[in-house]
């Protein structure tokens, strides 16, 4: 017989990797890859008939013996199966006649079940194209996948009893607050009664207000903590540095078609922020330059220091920001997208995603920066996030540290401040602060009392609380703009409130209150009026 | 990323560091139990912030910590519900790499969102391997050497990896191995 095809030896062993090939007398003289290290007996020189049998065997005891079945079986196309004798192995093939008068074995491993666990079988022990591989692989994927997702049951199972758990605890240790709350509250108002009367001592009630203040001071601390309400550890971060040890992972976000730059510019500049809170920042900006960019591209990110602010009208001599540029070279949004972007009545965009750029803008806005998008039709799209330069490091803060003044630009006339807060104590000390230096102040306990002033007197500006009973700021805010279009909104609040229930040109101050973000915020409300005024 | 690489780094800190730390990243990265789903699939910039809050966390620069990542992924792959596939990809260091193609193959007709990379042994003496790497994520090149490094771990071999070359979009890496 004319043999068809000539095959090498590697080849065989690609195709056959149990193969065994066998002289006349059935004596074993080569065998494939699959029975090294594998304490199956089949070496060269052994009698093939005393390591394998036919595979029916077992359940037939008609079967022909070997040295039979294998010169029967040459040349045809039966499937020929062989059961080891020594170890629970199947192989399967056919059988060639060699030139030598002996037989080629072209065997591959049968796995006995499609279970890997417990077979010994390794991927190598199947030839390239034995579809066993996969059959095995996705069945054991599938058994790993069922065990994964009732693990994860358990987990969420015992995540709820936690968080159930925890709210409990949350709960008691709120009580042991209040308690604590209350025996400050109690002292300080003691010792105000003492201040009162002509007979107590002043430094006496001042040093026991003093650290009352102190202790009350360290619970919110706790409770911020405890709330996760904000990151109270949080150290000037050194902007460049951190953008540049984490430009390879954030490069991580995009694919192979994109590349991205950073220029740093801003030296030591450093903002006080949590350094996830930036790098997760910055994510976001680039998982949305991804979006935009079907076809790959670059994006640089840029740093450099700034005196002017992301507004005109926030321009403040002697502010100093730091500005994050990112710029990218796709095809870019247009300006109804970047609209749609910043709308807050515009809750996801129509495919259901949220926008990524309005939460960086979110959340420069809560540490007292901005976030700038301009659309750049076809050539890309500009973001810059500003945000202020920490100068803790310049600012010990005094042991025993006066109230510091607002630093107001002077104007040619008074800026009228209507102050609304719940918290009489709070509007005393607000209404206070802003009339020692230079403003017009008028405290309102509520949204009617607001309501009420503004019926009766003119206001430029509009600072309110954001959590108060019966009506809140946010809908006062929205109440006084309405009729009072050219009122400026200053918000505040120990609590960010829903973004898409503020408007973007309204400014937000976190409790407690810093006094260079309220000085920075009424010097810009301040610089639009002039603006307008002029116009 | 599918959620098995979350679940991962999870195991990771709270062995390093304890349940405490993890709760203040996962407080950080706004992560709960429904990011952690190890069938799930997540955007990359989840697994991204949460590697690097746990990078600040191990005083660690994220490259560093990707590494550390890396070599532990393998050690948590093998004793998780994947280690019996882990098992029949090979059992030294020269099988199991040549075979990662074909066992990540199969990952992805279980896993169709998974983007898995692929690994070459282009080059074979008996002190050193050199492996090719591709994939199209950028950026994780320490990770990778993580990885090798894990699974000389696992295949009780001791030796180094370094990065060594980048042919176009490839990446390769040398292993050298104490075979002496």
């Amino acid at each position: 017989m004319k043999p068809v095809v000539t095959i090498r030896e590697s080849q065989l062993e690609a195709l056959f990797r149990a193969y065994i090939k066998v002289d006349a007398a059935l004596v074993v003289r080569g065998l494939g890859p699959f029975y090294h290290n594998r304490d199956t007996a089949v070496i060269p020189g052994a009698q093939i008939a005393e390591l394998f049998s036919l595979r029916h065997d077992r359940d037939d005891e008609h079967a022909p013996p070997l040295d039979v079945a294998i010169p029967a079986m040459a040349n045809t196309p039966e499937r020929f199966e062989l059961f080891c004798k020594r170890k629970n192995i199947r192989l399967a093939g056919i059988v060639f006649s060699t030139e030598d008068g002996g037989y080629l074995l072209a065997l591959n491993i049968v796995p006995e079940d499609f279970i890997i666990e417990g077979q010994g079988l390794h991927i190598s022990d199947f030839s390239q194209i034995d579809a066993s591989v996969p059959a095995l692989t996705l069945i054991g994927m599938q058994r790993a996948l069922l065990a994964e997702a009732r693990q994860a049951a358990i987990d969420l199972a015992n995540a709820q009893s936690e968080a159930l758990e925890l709210l409990d605890r949350t709960q008691r240790l709120g009580r042991y607050i209040v308690h604590d709350l209350a025996n400050y509250l109690s002292i300080i108002r003691l010792n105000v009664a003492n201040l009162a009367r002509s007979g107590g001592s002043a430094e006496a009630g001042r040093a026991a207000i003093e650290a009352a203040t102190r202790h009350v001071g360290d619970l919110v601390l706790s409770l911020e903590r405890l709330t996760g309400h904000r990151d109270v550890e949080a150290a000037p971060l050194p902007v460049d540095q951190t953008i540049r040890s984490n430009l390879a992972f954030l490069a991580a976000a995009l694919p192979a078609d994109f590349s991205l730059d950073f220029i740093g510019s801003a030296a030591q500049a450093a903002v006080r922020v949590g350094r996830t809170e930036l790098i997760t920042m910055l994510t976001n900006v680039i998982v949305h330059a991804r979006g935009a960019m079907p076809d790959g591209g670059s994006i640089t990110i840029s740093t450099y220091r700034s005196d002017r602010g992301p507004t005109d009208e926030a321009d403040m001599p002697g502010e100093d920001w730091i500005v994050i540029k990112v710029i990218h070279d796709g095809p870019g949004i247009d300006e109804e997208a970047v609209r749609l972007m910043l709308d807050p009545q515009v809750l996801a965009r129509p495919d259901g995603a949220d926008f990524p750029l309005r939460s960086v803008r979110t959340w420069a806005r809560s540490i007292g920066g901005d976030a700038r998008i301009t659309a750049l039709p076809e050539t890309g799209t500009d973001i810059c996030i500003y945000l202020p330069i920490s100068r803790d490091t310049d600012e010990a803060e005094p042991l025993s540290a006066p109230m510091p003044g607002i630093a107001r630009q002077r104007t040619a006339r008074t800026l009228r401040v209507l102050v609304v807060e719940d918290e009489v104590h709070a509007l005393d000390a607000v209404v206070e602060i802003l009339r020692m230096d230079g403003y017009s102040a008028t405290p309102a306990c509520n949204a009617a009392e607001a309501v009420e002033a503004l019926a009766n007197g003119d206001f430029d500006i509009l600072l309110t609380d954001v959590v108060m009973p019966e009506r809140s700021g946010v809908e006062l805010a929205h109440e006084v703009e309405a009729r009072h279009p050219r009122i400026g909104i200053i918000l505040m609040s120990g609590y960010l409130p829903d973004e898409s229930l503020l408007q973007p040109h309204w400014s937000m101050l976190r409790k407690p209150l810093d006094l260079s973000l309220l000085s920075h915020a009424l010097s810009a409300a301040h610089a639009k009026l002039a603006d307008s005024a002029t116009a | 990323m599918y959620g098995m690489a979350h679940r991962a780094l999870r195991q990771m800190m709270l062995d390093r560091l304890g349940p405490s730390v993890w709760a203040k990243v996962e407080r950080e990265t706004g992560t709960g139990p429904a990011d952690l789903i190890s069938l799930c699939v997540y955007d990359d910039s989840k697994t991204i912030a949460l590697i690097s809050a746990s990078a600040a966390h191990l005083g660690m620069e994220v490259d560093e910590a990707l590494r550390v990542f890396g070599r532990y992924w393998v050690r948590f792959a093998e004793l998780s519900s994947f280690g019996p596939i882990m098992d029949f990809t090979g059992q030294d260091l020269v099988t199991f790499i040549n075979n990662l193609d074909r066992m990540h193959r199969s990952v992805v007709l279980a896993m169709p969102d998974a983007r898995v990379p692929s690994f070459t042994l282009i080059d074979e003496t008996r002190e050193r391997l050199l492996v090719r790497y591709r994939s199209d994520r950028t950026g994780l090149e320490t990770f990778v050497i993580g990885l090798l490094e894990g699974l000389m771990d696992r295949l009780n071999e001791t030796g180094t990896v370094e990065l060594v070359d980048r042919p176009g979009t490839a990446i390769d890496f040398a292993i050298h191995l104490d075979r002496s």
